[in-house]
């Protein structure tokens, strides 16, 4: 049995696309997060079809990453719908940033976009004829907002909480120390929410939202113990995600590729004092043993390849 | 909530078989996966082991590009 009230449809994505939501409003409907750039196609299909004959009028983000807002601008061309996004981000995205944004440093691509109106922490709106709130939630993305529904008690927290961790602290990796301490007020803040259902960014809504939290927090704990556990955790987040676009590299080119892109160049140096090319294969090394990655003909795949 | 999703990051529908080319799950598949029974979700993965047994093989030898250099 679905956890969800009816007007409300999810659509599970992978890691390189973020989860869409679909919310029903009588014959028009409000979508959260757009997937990524090279996944358009294939969003604008499944969009197509959890809206079941309604107009799509209004699309809003949790946050600014490639994989939440990668397909806000072929949702716009197919539907011409209002774009809505977090105040925090307008800026990057009104200058389009590239590397505010997370674009140019990390290697990965979307589609600049106009948005109409942005959303503050502490806003309320309406979506599938449920009232929620936003709520800050800084930590990987310090503009992050979370959407949450005291009402049906169901929580949209974007990359702020899954249910096994949360996503990268990208301000840490680019030398912000309060990213921690952020992701820490945030997961503190979240812990005192009632929650029945949680519809994460990334991975399968799910319902045991008290043991999430303290997962969550247990690996945050690690990490304020060692950043270096933090950074390693973050390359092979991170480089999991290269290859999930790029589908396969050669081997002998990865030590180069964490060369040249900004955070995996820096943080190779900022947190393990060591060069790219010698964290690549440290990163590689555990991702093979790990079984996310593989490796066939001298080139390292992503998996399901 | 306990079968994992297909899905590869793949996420290209190919026009002509109408499944994805990396979880070969329609459209509907995919959409309703999240709220699919267990059974559902289970029949599905049944579905797309049979279809890698029986599209992919003419599909490669029909020297199609779509499928991603098709398995290892």
């Amino acid at each position: 049995m679905s956890p969800f009230p009816p007007q409300i449809r999810v659509i599970e994505r992978g890691w390189l696309s973020a989860n869409n939501i679909v919310f029903h409003e009588g014959a028009e409907a409000t979508l959260i997060d757009s997937g990524y750039l090279t996944h358009a196609d294939q969003t604008l299909a499944l969009v197509e079809r959890a809206l079941e004959g309604r107009k799509l009028v209004r699309l809003i983000n949790t946050h600014s990453h490639s994989d939440h807002i990668g397909g806000n601008a072929a949702v716009r061309r197919a539907h011409g719908c209002r774009i809505l996004v977090p105040a925090g981000m307008a800026p990057a995205v009104a200058d389009w940033d590239e590397d505010a944004l997370l674009l140019s440093t990390a290697h990965q691509q979307a589609e600049p976009f106009a948005f109409d109106a942005t959303i503050a922490p502490g806003d309320e709106l309406e979506m599938g004829g449920l009232v929620w709130q936003a709520l800050h939630v800084p930590g990987h993305d310090m503009h992050a907002l979370a959407y949450y529904c005291a009402a049906e008690r169901i929580l949209i927290p974007g990359d702020a909480l899954w249910r096994d961790g949360f996503g990268v602290m990208f301000a840490e990796l680019h030398g912000d120390k309060s990213g921690l301490p952020a992701q820490r007020r945030t997961l503190e803040m979240l812990r005192e929410l009632d929650v029945r259902v949680v519809i994460p960014g990334h991975g399968a809504p799910f319902t045991d939202y008290a043991d999430a939290v303290g997962r969550a927090l247990a690996r945050l704990a690690a990490f304020e113990q060692s950043p270096e556990r933090m950074a390693k955790s973050a390359m092979k987040a991170l480089f999991t995600f290269t290859l999930l676009e790029k589908r396969r590299m050669p081997r002998a080119d990865i030590g180069r590729h964490f060369g040249q892109v900004a955070i995996f160049r820096d943080v190779s140096r900022n947190f393990f004092d060591r060069e790219p090319a010698a964290v690549a294969a440290l990163v590689i090394d555990e991702l093979l043993k790990a079984g996310v990655l593989a490796e066939e003909d001298g080139d390292i795949v992503a998996r399901g390849n | 909530m306990s079968v994992p999703s297909p899905c590869i990051d793949v996420c290209r529908m190919d026009a002509q078989s109408g499944l994805c080319e990396g979880c070969l799950r329609t459209v509907d598949e995919i959409a309703g996966w999240s709220t699919a029974t267990d059974a559902q979700k289970t029949h599905i993965l049944a579905a797309i082991a049979q279809r890698r047994a029986s599209l992919l093989p003419p599909l490669q030898k029909g020297g199609r590009g779509g499928f991603n250099g098709g398995e290892s």
